[in-house]
């Protein structure tokens, strides 16, 4: 994992932390524990109340029974203890020990409150016991006293006692107290005259209740007074307010974190849509340069498609061309072909072999008889290859064939080269110029008159058999023709003896490039000409495949034309 | 502008469940209600027992089980049924009650029925709740003689008890837990549906001219001041003796005489005992603190003497006696 990919992790398990820390905090407050709490502060004030309505009740006699004392009493020791221990946990820790304190404080007047009830409860029933039992007896008392004692003296004492005690009681007059005191004693000293009447533990019992109801009806007043005194109410308003306090202490300070983690949702929302923001942008961006792209594509596709048609129309155009090119060409070359000539028989055989080394090609040859005893031979080579050779070729074929150069004896071989060197000029064609062999074969005096410019020089084997074969090389020392206009020529004869054979050819036939990078002399092929001894009828295919394998190649690269002339 | 559905829905989220957590919050702040036992308020001093208190009936059984298995003593001899017959009142009937190992008690057992109406327990009110009363009779060497722990193991070992207390509690068998199966049992020995009872509904032909004139002279000669509220006693203090000193015309004073005095040693305690509940009274022979009063009629006697100071009459006492055998009520819908 790469640094910021963990740095990146690091920052979202903060921001996460962070957040759940915010969270935590700012739900701290727990409302359950507060209602509960506030409630049971409530309810002890409402007990508190409702037992000192219950004390005075009492007091008053509108209630008989202690029962809700007794649960009122155990209510509030319940409700303290319960407030005691669910002291809500987010009031802080000034806070508890606040609270704490005032509980001690409320538990204190509480232990007061609960120990003087149950003084009041004890004091109040022997109170009320006497108040109601004093009056009985003491009637009883005085009544039986009555019976046997005169009317004045004690017994008008004990009934005055009666009536000042209930006076007192009734309307509570505190002041009477030593008075009643005084006749009680009066009347305790003075026992001794109800003797004869009245047992004395009776009288005895009609005192002590007397003197309860003076003990302790003061006793009871001041015990509800003090009750009532307590600071109840009072210690548990003030943790009501401590917790108030506390409890917005701890609201704000939550609220506080509440507003920061709110704050930081913004924040982190605000960030979550500006990146959604820019994601889409980027999105957008990418879908408009996609657009493009394809577009772009198309359009370029469009182009190409476009190219390639006019490519292929071109293509087709262009082979269509070739092809009609190429027809034509092989229409002219059949042309050239068929002005080719035909092999005679008899006395004169004849026998060629032409191969162009293109469709077309510069050489061309020829043999016609001028009469019944000349025949005329020739054979030429216009330099280069191709359409422009073989048509000057071709030309200067017909121009012999038709032996139409004006004032020229055809006879004469010289006169022939000068008349071709002056008709054919290079500047008129093209600079091209040729070679040429041209000879007649004189029948009669049996001899072959020639002339060559440029020329390889044909080659006059003599004699039937192979080693007793001659070989004549027929040369003219003569220029190449169409360079000079002035040129002469000169003429040479050559008799011809019995079973003759005459090679005419260009020298595309022996410049054959060998394998090993030399190229085949003339003398070379001479000697090839020469070394197997021709047949009667020399099979001139022959000499085309032994050339091939010299060259070891099918084709020539250059023009290959070889005429073969036997003579009987 | 989809991302804009996405911040509304994420707030919207926040403050669902915001809501949703406060709206759980309040529910659960319902108070859980303690339910009271009510009590049908008449107009005389005494109440009626409330005739249904809703409990919790496994614990009320598995408490009544506890209740009478003497392994919860030391020796496993005695039972809180040994002490508290059920089928006797809830007493044993004998002035002072026998322990483990013969021994003997200091006070003379108080009835276990209506004990939960006490506002205190034991005569001197040194446990505030029938929970802590159990630590007194569990412990005390010439009572049960035992411990919780001890207590504990053996519940511990038996495997009823064991599934029982699992059923019931999720910590299964623990001091708490023993003592509330056994408060809880025990707050269900009430005995509604006494003829005093059915007299306070309105029933005025349930009680004979002298049962009323019996309840009549326990008002008048002061008994209902201490002898009041639903359990007839039960909800006060008060001392033993005022008309008279009931310890020193009996003698041989024990500590146990002094009462309340021994709990709080405040002076004004000497000889203050925790008021006794007067509900089936005629069933729980002998009387008092000490056990010293074998008849009904001698108890109401002595009580006049030394509460009110007065001789009572043996027809004043037997219309009173009349009066308290009225209050003898009825446990599980049959009559004591």
């Amino acid at each position: 994992m790469s640094a910021s990919r963990l740095r990146q992790g690091v920052i979202i398990f903060g921001v996460v932390l962070l957040l759940t820390f915010l969270f935590v905090q700012s739900r701290v407050v727990d409302f359950t524990a507060h209602e509960r709490f506030t409630r049971d502060l409530r309810r002890l004030q409402e007990v508190d109340t409702t037992l000192n309505q219950d004390i005075l009740k009492v007091r008053d006699g509108l209630l008989t029974y202690y029962d809700t004392l007794v649960t009122a009493s155990a209510e509030l020791n319940r409700l303290y203890q319960n407030i005691r221990r669910s002291i809500p946990s987010f009031i802080g820790a000034q806070g508890q020990r606040d609270l704490t304190r005032l509980l001690d404080a409320y538990a204190e007047v509480l232990a007061s409150k609960t120990r003087e009830l149950e003084r009041f409860k004890s004091d109040n029933a022997i109170l009320k016991n006497s108040l109601q039992y004093f009056p009985l007896v003491a009637t009883e008392v005085a009544e039986e006293a009555g019976a046997h004692l005169p009317e004045q003296g004690p017994v008008t004492e004990l009934k005055n006692l009666l009536r000042d005690l209930l006076v007192y009681t009734l309307l509570v007059r505190e002041d009477l107290t030593l008075h009643l005191q005084a006749r009680i004693d009066s009347l305790s000293h003075n026992r001794d005259a109800f003797a004869s009447a009245v047992e004395r533990s009776r009288l005895n019992t009609v005192l002590a209740h007397a003197q309860t109801i003076l003990t302790y009806a003061p006793r009871v007043n001041g015990l509800i007074a003090e009750l009532l005194a307590l600071p109840l109410a009072q210690r548990s308003a003030a943790l009501h307010t401590a917790y108030n306090r506390h409890y917005e202490r701890a609201l704000r300070t939550a609220d506080g974190y509440r507003l920061v983690l709110y704050l930081l949702s913004v924040a982190l929302l605000s960030y979550i849509a500006y990146i959604i923001v820019r994601l889409r942008q980027a999105t957008q961006a990418l879908n408009t340069a996609n657009e493009h792209l394809e577009e772009r594509v198309r359009e370029r596709t469009a182009a190409l498609q476009k190219t390639t048609e006019q490519l292929d129309q071109r293509n087709r155009m262009l082979v269509e061309q070739q092809q009609r090119l190429r027809a034509e060409l092989a229409d002219a070359a059949a042309y050239v072909t068929s002005r080719l000539p035909l092999p005679l028989t008899g006395d004169v055989q004849t026998a060629w072999q032409y191969i162009p080394s293109e469709q077309l090609g510069g050489d061309a040859f020829g043999y016609h008889w001028l009469d019944e005893d000349h025949l005329a031979m020739y054979l030429l080579d216009v330099c280069g290859h191709g359409v422009r050779a073989a048509l000057l070729s071709i030309s200067i074929a017909n121009v012999l064939r038709s032996q139409s150069l004006p004032g020229t004896n055809f006879y004469e071989p010289a006169a022939v080269l000068q008349a071709l060197n002056h008709t054919f000029p290079m500047e008129q064609h093209y600079n091209m110029f040729f070679t040429i062999w041209y000879g007649i074969y004189d029948k009669k005096h049996r001899r072959i008159v020639y002339a060559s410019g440029g020329h390889p020089p044909a080659v006059l084997l003599t004699g039937a058999a192979a080693d007793t074969v001659q070989c004549k090389q027929l040369r003219t020392p003569g220029l190449v023709l169409g360079c000079m206009p002035e040129l002469t020529f000169q003429q040479a004869v050559c008799p011809l003896e019995a079973d003759s054979i005459l090679y005419i050819f260009s020298d595309g036939v022996y410049e054959i490039p060998k394998p090993n990078g030399t190229v085949l002399t003339f003398e070379e092929f001479v000697k090839i000409l020469t070394r197997p001894i021709p047949p009667k009828h020399a099979d001139i295919d022959h000499i085309v495949h032994t050339m091939q394998a010299l060259g070891d190649s099918e084709t020539f690269a250059d023009d290959f034309s070889i005429l073969q002339i036997t003579f009987a | 502008m989809k991302w804009w559905y996405t911040l509304p829905v994420l707030l919207f989220c926040l403050v669902a469940i915001g809501l949703w957590q406060r709206f759980q919050s309040t529910e659960q702040a319902v108070p859980e209600s303690v339910a009271p036992v009510v009590v049908t308020l008449v107009n005389e001093p005494i109440q009626a027992i409330p005739l249904q208190i809703t409990l919790d009936e496994a614990k009320v059984k598995l408490g009544e089980k506890l209740f009478h298995d003497p392994r919860l003593s030391h020796n496993n001899s005695v039972s809180c049924a040994s002490c508290h017959n059920l089928q006797t009142g809830g007493t044993d009937r004998r002035q002072r009650s026998i322990g483990i190992n013969g021994a003997e008690g200091f006070v003379n057992t108080p009835t276990v029925f209506n004990s939960s109406f006490n506002f205190r327990q034991f005569w001197d009110g040194h446990a505030e709740t029938l929970e802590d009363q159990m630590h007194g009779p569990i412990n005390a060497p010439h009572e049960m003689g035992s411990n919780w722990q001890e207590v504990m193991a053996k519940l511990t070992a038996a495997p009823d008890y064991v599934a029982a207390f699992a059923a019931l509690y999720p910590d299964g068998i623990q001091p708490h837990t023993i003592r509330d199966v056994i408060a809880t049992f025990e707050r269900s020995l009430y005995t509604p549906d006494a003829r005093f009872d059915q007299f306070l509904r309105g029933n005025s032909e349930v009680l004979s001219e002298a049962e009323k004139a019996g309840y009549h002279l326990f008002k008048t000669y002061g008994c209902i001041r201490c002898h009041q509220g639903v359990n007839i006693g039960g909800n006060m203090f008060q001392t033993f003796g005022i008309m008279g000193n009931y310890f020193a015309d009996r003698g041989s004073v024990t500590p146990a005489d002094m009462g309340r005095f021994n709990v709080t040693g405040d002076r004004r305690d000497q000889h203050v005992f925790k008021v006794p509940s007067l509900r089936n009274v005629a069933l729980t022979p002998p009387y008092f603190h000490d056990g010293s009063a074998a008849q009904l009629e001698d108890a109401v006697t002595i009580m006049g003497t030394y509460q009110l100071g007065r001789r009572l009459d043996p027809s004043e006492v037997d219309l009173i006696v009349q009066f308290l055998r009225t209050l003898t009520g009825t446990y599980k819908g049959r009559p004591l």
